[in-house]
This record gives C-alpha cells, structure tokens and sequence, in this order.
C-alpha cells in the first residue's frame, strides 16, 4: 500500500509537470495553429535560469524561482519574433522545424552558459516529507501538484472568461472568420508565446528537484506533453490535464511494478497505440483534422 | 470554410511569388533529366579524387567515411520526408536497428549475411510503424515517430542482447566490412567500400526518382484529392518511400557500425534525427542531392568549429533556423538558383549581341 501511494505521488507529481508544458503547447497551438517544438529548450532554461539566480547570484528561491518565470516569457516573445513571425504564412511543418531549431539553440545556449553536466536545483521544502497512508510524500510532489492546480484554474478562468480567451477561442474555432472580424492576431501571438514558455519555464523549475538539470532535460517531458496534447484532442483542458496524468501514472507505475529500467518505455507506448487507434484523442478532439 | 481556406494558405504558402521562394521546400522538386545519372559519377569521381589523397591520413579519411555513411541516411530522409512527406524523426532509431542487427549477427554469420538481415528487420519494422501510424498526419506522425525512436533507445539500452544491463548497450570490437572473401580492415580500404556502397544507393535512387512512384507522391502532394480519384492510394506510396527511406537509415547504421567497429545507443537518439534532417534542409530538401550536400557540409563544419567546440549546438540550431526562414531551399537550392542566374545572364548577353 505504502509502495503503491508513494508511486501515485510521484506519478502525479510529473503529471502536473506535463499538464503545465502540455497546456502551453495546446494554448498556442489554438491561438497560432502551430505546434510549438521548442518548449524542451525551454524547460531547461527556465529551470538553468533559477538555478543560476539561486546559486550563483545567491537569491532567495522563491525570488530566483520568479524572476525565472519572468525572463522565460520575454524570452517566448523573443521566441515568436525569431522562429514563428517570419514564418507566418509557411505550412505548419516549417514552424515545428524552426521551432524545434529554437529549442536546440537554448539547449546550445545552456551548454554556453554552463556545461553539459547535471546539477541539481533547490526545492523550495528542500528534502522534507509527510506521511500519507504509511507513504513517505515528499512536500515538493505536493506543492508541484498544488502549483499546477492553481495555473490550470487560473489559465482555464483565463480562457473562459476574460476578452482575450474569448479571442483566442475565436481564432481556434474559426481561424480566418475570427481575422476576418478584426482580432489581434500578432498581438495575440506574441502573449501565448509568452504565456506558454513561462509555463515551460514553471514546468523546468519544478522538475529541477526531481529529477538533475542537464541541457536536455526538457525534451521526454515536451515528448510526454506531445502525448498529453493528443490524448486531449488538442481541445479542453480537461482531457489534457488527464493525458498528462496518465502519463505520468504509466511511467510510474509501470517503472514500480514491472521494472524501473524500462520506465520510459511505458508513456511512450501508450502515446504510440493512441496516435495509431485514437488519433482523434481519448476525449474527442478537433485537431487531428487539421495538424 | 475554414478548412478550405486553411488548406489553401497550406498549399499556396511554398509556391509563393517571389524570388527565389518560388521553388521553396515546399514546392515540388526539378523534373527528372538524364543528368541525374551523369551527376552521380561527376559526384563519385570527385569525391574518389579528392579522397584517394587523403587514404593515408587516418584522421582525414574518417572524417570522409562518416559523411558517405550520413549520406546515405539523409538520402533516405530525402526519401521519406520530401517524397513521402512524412516527419521521418525515427531515422536515427532505424540506423541503430540496422548497426544492432548487424554487429550482433556478423560474428556469426559474416557482414554480408547480417547486413542483409538488418536491412530486412529495419524494413519490416518500418512499414509496420507507417501501417500503425497510418491515420496519423504531419505532426501526428512526427511525435508518434519520436516516441518510437525513443522506445528504440530505451530497448537497445536495457536489453540482454545488446549488452543494455552490462555494458549500457555499448558495443565493441565490431568486425570491419568484408564482401566476398575482400575484407576493408583499414579506414582508407574503408573509403572506398563506402563509395562503392553509396554510388549504388545514389543509382537506386535516381531509379526510384524515374519511377511512377515519384510521380505519384508529387501528385499526392500537389492534389490530393484528384489523385486519389484516379485510382492513386496517397497512403501506400508514402508508407513505401517511408520503408525506402528508414531502410536506407538502416544501411547508414550497419555502415557506421562496421567501419567505426563501435555503437553507442547515444548516437541513435532522436536528437541525431534532428540533426539529419539539419542537413537535409541545409542542402535543401528539395533534390535528392540536397541530403548528399548537406551531410557532407555539416561533416565538416565541426573541424572548421573546432577552436569553439562548445558553440557546435548553438551554431548548428542558428543555421537551421536561418534556413528555413531565408534559403527554403538550402545549399542545392542555392547553386541552381545562380547557375539559372548564370544562364539567364549568358541568354541575355547572347540576344544583346542578336540585337546588335
């Protein structure tokens, strides 16, 4: 029982890292209709960037853990005026390979910046746990899942409720009627851009803890968000959330009770079948159509 | 409506007006001409010239070796990407399958033997994961080849037979090539088995480019639902030239397995995809020559870039993103833009003197 709770933590915990990369993709890709491929490079700077501030210029943590949030999602707009901007009116595999370019830059970038080997950053509760059932929980799985509950609620209110989420709403059901009605599309751009890669960068800084900071940390987590966007249908949140879920549950407990070595093998083959026989999504979806 | 027109800025988008856009990546590649096969040996004979200097240095001559074993798999990509229009992010996992197959099976059964059986495997695997993600499109297909290419690693890094558990999936000691009783022990023989091995692929696929296959997969590309009308089945040429392409990827793996006679699951990863499909858009995607160019190109790149080593991915991910955004058609695309220039400059002189 003890094993099976610690596992259902920690499987939740990196469901939520997912749901967070995963909503990004699926935010910008209802807003630009684009796949954006960059959000591994991403992950990794904003986890490298807390580290950074933490560490070498010897700020509290939760101070460097914002200011990392904030650089990441200038560092998004930059992202849109690089690789998507140009690229506007190009099929949408240019922009997943000029996007997955970008990514790779970051990575080089981080490579610069510091090396290639791994380092671990600080968790805000540092090594403490609570006991659930029996079940060691470390309290950073809690406050990741706690974290990522908040940005789901606030981003889903977000979308749902405010004049931009209706705009981007618009764009997603009906791309050309909606510019056709005058929305801001450029304007629109530049913010998801923004909001997703702080959300890729939030992502980064809660997987630093759990698992080491390397340059490509990011990239089975943007794979996994790949996979939770599609189990999602690239359309409501809750489906995305649960893809990213059972991802996260796959990997765990297919890692805890078959065997740890092969632990990745299992959300890849569950992303593998549902591309073949659910290409439409478990939820039903809207994209498959389209990408 | 929205398909419709989202449909349309698709297919309008590569053949934008404009200069040299005009004939974008996603625009159709030359017509086929009989130059194809001059070029091949013009190709050979060059690269046999300038090689043939540098057997003796074994640095040199590696450096030669890697960039024929590369192109043979971006010759594949050229394949199955451009033609097949697939996101071919598993090619890296298909040159592991095939340098697995063949250095677990040539101590047994000799190169030849095993590297037909490693062709065959990577052929099977391939057109079943093109018969799985059949349904899947563009991006589909590229995150579902992406988990299959990581699925591929994790096997050949936790296996039995690829020593995974003891050695971390390393392999050693794996024998050099030998045909028919020649063997090639040294990277200078090497070069020249490489050659030999790339001309044939490089004539199998000029073939393939004279064959109705092409055709079909451009008029597939070009107009998709009128193909299919005439009796055209979009989806077998693409899981053909798929297959084409990833066994290709298989050679390039057996190739590098036997002649670096060492594989690491490090170098199947996807990330070495992408670093494929790097070159095949930086010779530009849109001639079989453009996977030939660019590999050789970002071969050597890196002992260019050798004093600022750690700038490698830096420089690699800025490249690519300057072509795609400015040269759609890479380093091929290129060239004949400015031998079209060059002709166009000589056709003009030659009717000024006409006028004169």
């Amino acid at each position: 029982m003890s094993n099976f709770v610690a596992l259902l933590f920690s499987g939740l915990t990196l469901g939520a890292i997912y749901t967070l990369v995963s909503l990004g993709i699926v935010i910008l890709y209802k807003a630009t209709g684009i796949v954006n491929a960059a959000q591994f490079g991403l992950v990794g700077l904003g986890a490298y960037i807390a580290f950074w501030a933490s560490t070498d210029a010897g700020m509290p943590l939760l101070v460097s853990y914002l200011l990392s949030i904030v650089v990441m999602a200038l560092v998004g707009v930059g992202l849109e005026r690089l690789t998507y901007a140009p690229l506007r009116t190009r099929p949408v595999d240019s922009v997943f390979l000029s996007t997955l370019a970008g990514g790779f830059a970051f990575v080089g970038l981080i490579v610069l910046w510091y090396d290639a080997e791994p380092r671990s950053l600080r968790s805000l509760f540092g090594l403490d746990t609570v006991t659930i059932l029996g079940a060691p929980v470390p309290k950073h799985s809690l406050f990741v899942i706690v974290v990522c509950a908040i940005a789901v609620a606030a981003l889903s209110w977000a979308f749902n409720r405010t004049d931009m989420g209706r705009q981007v709403r618009a764009l997603a059901f009906d791309r050309d009627a909606a510019r056709l009605q005058g929305i801001a599309v450029n304007r629109l751009s530049i913010i998801t851009f923004a909001l997703a890669s702080a959300m890729a960068g939030l992502a980064g800084i809660l997987l630093g803890p759990v698992a080491a900071l390397t340059p490509e940390m990011g990239l089975s987590p943007m794979l996994f968000a790949f996979g939770a966007a599609i189990i999602g249908g690239f359309g409501r949140f809750g489906g995305v959330v649960a893809g990213a879920v059972l991802l996260g549950l796959a990997e765990q407990f297919g890692g805890g009770y078959i065997s740890t070595n092969w632990r990745e093998i299992f959300p890849f083959a569950v992303m593998l079948l549902i591309i073949a026989f659910r290409p439409e999504g478990l939820f039903g979806g809207e994209a498959s159509a389209r990408l | 409506m929205r398909r419709v027109l989202a449909s349309e800025r698709d297919q309008s988008a590569g053949a934008k007006p404009g200069h040299r856009r005009g004939k974008s990546a996603g625009a159709l590649p030359p017509v086929y001409r009989r130059r194809h096969y001059l070029t091949v040996v013009a190709f050979l004979v060059v690269i046999a010239l300038i090689g043939a200097g540098n057997t003796e240095n074994m640095y040199q001559i590696s450096v030669f070796n890697n960039a024929l074993t590369i192109s043979v798999a971006t010759v594949g990509l050229y394949f199955a990407y451009q033609l097949g229009g697939m996101f071919a992010f598993s090619q890296a996992a298909f040159m592991g399958i095939g340098a697995y197959t063949s250095a677990i099976l040539s101590p047994d059964y000799g190169f030849v033997f095993s590297a037909g059986v490693a062709l065959i495997v990577a052929a099977v695997l391939s057109y079943g994961l093109a018969f799985l993600l059949r349904n899947a499109k563009h991006m589909y297909f590229a995150i579902g080849a992406m988990a299959f290419a990581e699925i591929v690693v994790l096997v050949l890094r936790n296996w039995e037979v690829t020593a995974g558990p003891t050695g971390g999936g390393n392999l050693y000691g794996i024998a050099p090539p030998s045909v028919a009783g020649y063997e090639f022990p040294l990277p200078g023989d090497i070069f020249w088995f490489l050659l030999a091995v790339l001309g044939v692929v490089l004539l199998l696929s000029v073939l393939l480019e004279r064959s109705p296959l092409r055709r079909h997969s451009l008029a597939v590309k070009a107009i998709p639902q009128v193909t299919e009308s005439n009796g055209i089945d979009p989806r077998r040429s693409a899981m053909t030239l798929f297959t084409y392409g990833s066994t290709l990827g298989a050679l390039a793996g057996v190739l590098q397995a036997h002649s670096l006679g060492t594989i690491a699951p490090e170098s199947f990863e996807v990330g070495v995809s992408i670093n494929l499909f790097l070159m095949l858009l930086l010779g530009g995607a849109g001639s079989l020559w453009g996977g030939v160019a660019g590999a050789f190109f970002l071969t050597w790149l890196p002992e260019f870039l050798r004093p600022v080593k750690e700038y490698e991915t830096v420089v690699y991910s800025l490249l690519l993103l300057a072509v795609i955004v400015l040269f759609p058609n890479g380093i091929v695309g290129a060239i004949s833009w400015l031998a079209e220039k060059a002709r166009g400059w000589t056709g003009r002189k030659g009717k000024a003197a006409n006028h004169a």
